[in-house]
């Protein structure tokens, strides 16, 4: 029999992180668990939500087809652009310094890898486009042969998407270019539908078109799909050449950072979690961020040099700038729809929560300010400014850009929809504002406190995991009750002000205890 | 300017500082010496307001230390561990943003700033940013950060770490400066170079084994 060093090397590897049989039941007996308790409920919860007769009419109404095909454009979009972060071939740090320093091939010591990805990729698109053929099948839209069909163009799907996500991984720059040549594609092709018939995207459109009627040829539909295939199976086909071409530093650093994210992540720690993969500022070092000119330590001279400072700062990481005003900008938009309600309702409540998360995170770039003034509150002296004043002067920015930023979006939307805009403008700033302070807080957060370590036993079982998630995620969690009820303030004044005040005590609570071990 | 009397910090039955006492004025150099746990950064974070004496007293300028107290910050630079850095500034930005908030005009900072990297060999290095540093540069980084302010009273421990020779003579050269402008200055260290460099008394701690 022919040895197989890399096979051998992965043998070696696996019995040595090998669990036992006790360990494998406890995973078999969560993972039952966990599809009875979660995925089922959860499954259920989404086949009666889109079978709601406003689901159904959205899925074949005729612009259904053309909406899909973007979104699947979409996806392999994000696909090529996520390679370059975290690719389909990533291994420990440890197997990945020893294969892909060895002598061996890629696609011997990383294919496995990638095949996993494959299969975990392929069986999300397939689950996703069956489960729409499935639902459109069931209440007589299409034949159950279609939604057959529906589901072989998931796989496709899926297949291509990985390819695209190794693509990223091999070739970062040229993923960047091939994903913006896609979505300039996607534009043209969604303004001239003549275009449609020659890209990806337009043969979902034209098989969904085909698939989606009652009366529909299938044969009709899956000629569609041929073309499809062949492109699935052709891409498929340079997966070698497109592992050989990833580079050891991309191995090795994509390794390092997913493991160090995992290790934050499992200890509830997401904000460092998420900054493993933040772009590092790399332009606009020659412009000056701080000019001292005439400055000094007059107050308002300060507070100038700050603004500046931190707008220079946050300029030299663009794309990071542009998403997070991007999503300031949108959930404004949100907030202004929000706030049209005539009563109080549990959707709109919804719509406001989601609007003020999307805030939070959008103000992300906007607070590395921030973020270094609570480090040095909770550190020696090293500006010759109090805390509290260092904590001030850095947030004038992110305060001033989202009263700007969302001000301006609430007006605009309130207009376009008609609406008096002084309540959705004073809604959105709040929400914004609230945000900046959902920042501080979190800024303020410190380390996991040990007391809640602490076991919480309950005839149900320890809920100490459940407080220590919370914790985890205080900021996101207290933001969405302010967005949720915010937006309803003509109705009910009083719970905007209950809503707020804990966000308040805690930030409060947390800057006093700046300085102590044990935040 | 720095009056230590007795002071002994105590963990439950640990004792990480024993009963130590020292005195330095304007324009004096200590050399904190020891061996790995012996208390060295245990007295420094005394003398920079980091934690409270168990016993015995702690003054810096007549007056107890307290990093609250606006006073003791103007008074006290110190660096114990690397200081937090902003990641979205260049060296330059940043060595200048602590200078500004310390100057009295724009021109002072701006002066004070660029002493402080052509003292440590920085100006090279002034348009990159902290992750683009090596970690003896980073090191330079940080001590360029606190060296970036007035102060009457200066703290490092163990400056050395990941320094090269030529790299640990110019912060000796340096903070030897600031001694002789009238700082009185605290240093914890390994280092030879540092105490020969110095000069001034050596206080041994002997730990508690």
């Amino acid at each position: 029999m022919r040895y197989r060093p890399a096979r051998a090397a992965l043998a070696i590897w696996n019995a040595s992180h090998a669990h036992s049989a006790s360990d494998r039941r406890y995973a078999g007996y969560l993972g039952v668990m966990l599809a009875i308790v979660f995925v089922a409920p959860t499954v259920r919860a989404l086949w009666t939500a889109a079978s709601q007769p406003d689901v159904l009419h959205v899925l074949v109404a005729p612009t259904a087809p053309l909406v899909g095909g973007l979104c699947v454009g979409g996806l392999w979009t994000f696909a090529l652009l996520l390679g370059g972060l975290r690719g389909p071939a990533l291994r420990s740090p440890v197997l990945t310094y020893a294969l892909a320093r060895s002598g061996l091939s890629r696609i011997s010591a990383f294919g496995g890898s990638v095949m996993r990805c494959a299969l975990i990729v392929t069986v999300l698109t397939t689950g996703a486009t069956g489960f729409i053929g499935v639902l459109l099948a069931s209440h007589g839209s299409l034949t159950f042969g279609a939604a057959f069909a529906f589901a072989v163009l998931g796989t496709i799907i899926g297949v291509i998407a990985t390819v695209a996500w190794l693509t990223g991984q091999a070739a970062p720059r040229a993923a960047g270019a091939l994903a913006t040549g896609v979505v300039i594609l996607m534009g043209v092709s969604a303004i001239s539908p003549a275009v449609a018939p020659f890209t990806p995207w337009g043969w979902i459109a034209a098989f969904w078109s085909s698939a989606a009627s009652p009366a529909a040829d299938p044969a009709t539909a899956i000629r569609w799909l041929v073309p499809l295939a062949a492109c699935a199976l052709a891409l498929a086909s340079l997966t070698p050449w497109l592992l050989s071409r990833v580079r050891t530093q991309v191995l090795e650093g994509q390794s390092a950072r997913w493991e160090s994210s995992s290790v934050h992540a499992y200890g509830m720690d997401f904000s460092s979690a998420v900054s493993a993969y933040q772009g590092r500022p790399r332009v606009g070092r020659r412009v000056r961020a701080v000019r001292a000119g005439g400055a000094g330590r007059s107050g308002i001279a300060l507070v100038g040099t700050f603004v500046f400072r931190d707008a220079v700062g946050a300029t030299r990481s663009p794309g990071r700038l542009a998403a997070g005003a991007f999503g300031i900008a949108a959930a404004s938009v949100l907030v202004t729809i929000a706030s049209t309600a005539p009563e109080p309702g549990v959707a709109l409540g919804a719509l406001g929560a989601f609007a003020a998360v999307l805030a939070f995170a959008g103000l992300g770039p906007f607070t590395d300010g921030v973020r270094h003034a609570a480090a040095v509150a909770g550190d020696l002296p090293l500006y010759g400014v109090s805390d509290a004043q260092l904590l001030l002067l850095h947030a004038a920015f992110p305060v001033s850009a989202v009263l700007v930023l969302s001000g301006v979006m609430a007006a605009v939307s309130a207009l376009a929809l008609g609406i008096s805009p002084p309540a959705p403008i004073l809604c959105a700033a709040t929400i914004g504002l609230c945000g900046v302070l959902a920042r501080v807080s979190n800024a303020l957060k410190g380390p996991l406190p040990l007391r809640l370590l602490t076991p919480i036993p309950t005839p149900e079982g320890d809920l100490s995991g459940a407080v220590r998630f919370i914790w985890s995620i205080d900021g996101v969690v207290l933001i969405a009750c302010v967005g949720a009820v915010l937006p309803l303030a003509a109705h009910a004044p009083a719970w905007c002000v209950v809503a707020c005040v804990p966000l308040v005590a805690v930030g409060a609570a947390r800057w006093s205890r700046r300085r102590s071990a044990d935040r | 300017m720095i009056v230590v009397q007795d002071a002994e910090v105590r963990e439950r039955e640990l004792t990480l500082l024993p009963a130590t006492s020292f005195e330095a004025g304007a324009g004096d150099a200590v050399v904190v010496r020891g061996a790995n746990g012996a208390g060295k950064s245990t007295l420094l974070r005394l003398l920079a307001g980091m934690r409270s004496p168990s016993s015995g007293t702690v003054r810096v300028a007549g007056r107890p230390v307290d990093s609250r107290d606006p006073r003791t910050r103007r008074s006290m630079a110190a660096m114990i561990g690397l200081p937090p850095m902003a990641p979205d500034l260049t060296v330059r930005d940043h060595v200048l943003l602590v200078a500004t908030t310390w100057s009295a005009s724009g021109q002072d900072a701006e002066r004070l700033a660029g002493q402080v990297l052509d003292e440590l060999g920085l100006h090279p290095l002034a348009t990159r940013y902290p992750h683009e540093l090596s970690s003896g540069q980073t090191q330079l980084f940080g001590l360029a950060l606190v060296l970036a302010r007035p102060c009457d009273a200066l703290v490092l421990d163990e400056p050395e770490q990941r320094l090269d020779a030529d790299r640990l003579e110019l912060v000796v050269a340096a903070v030897d400066r600031r001694r002789r402008a009238g700082a009185t200055v605290v240093v914890a260290t390994h280092s030879d170079p540092i105490e020969a460099g110095l000069g001034g008394g050596t206080l041994r701690l002997q730990g508690v084994a």
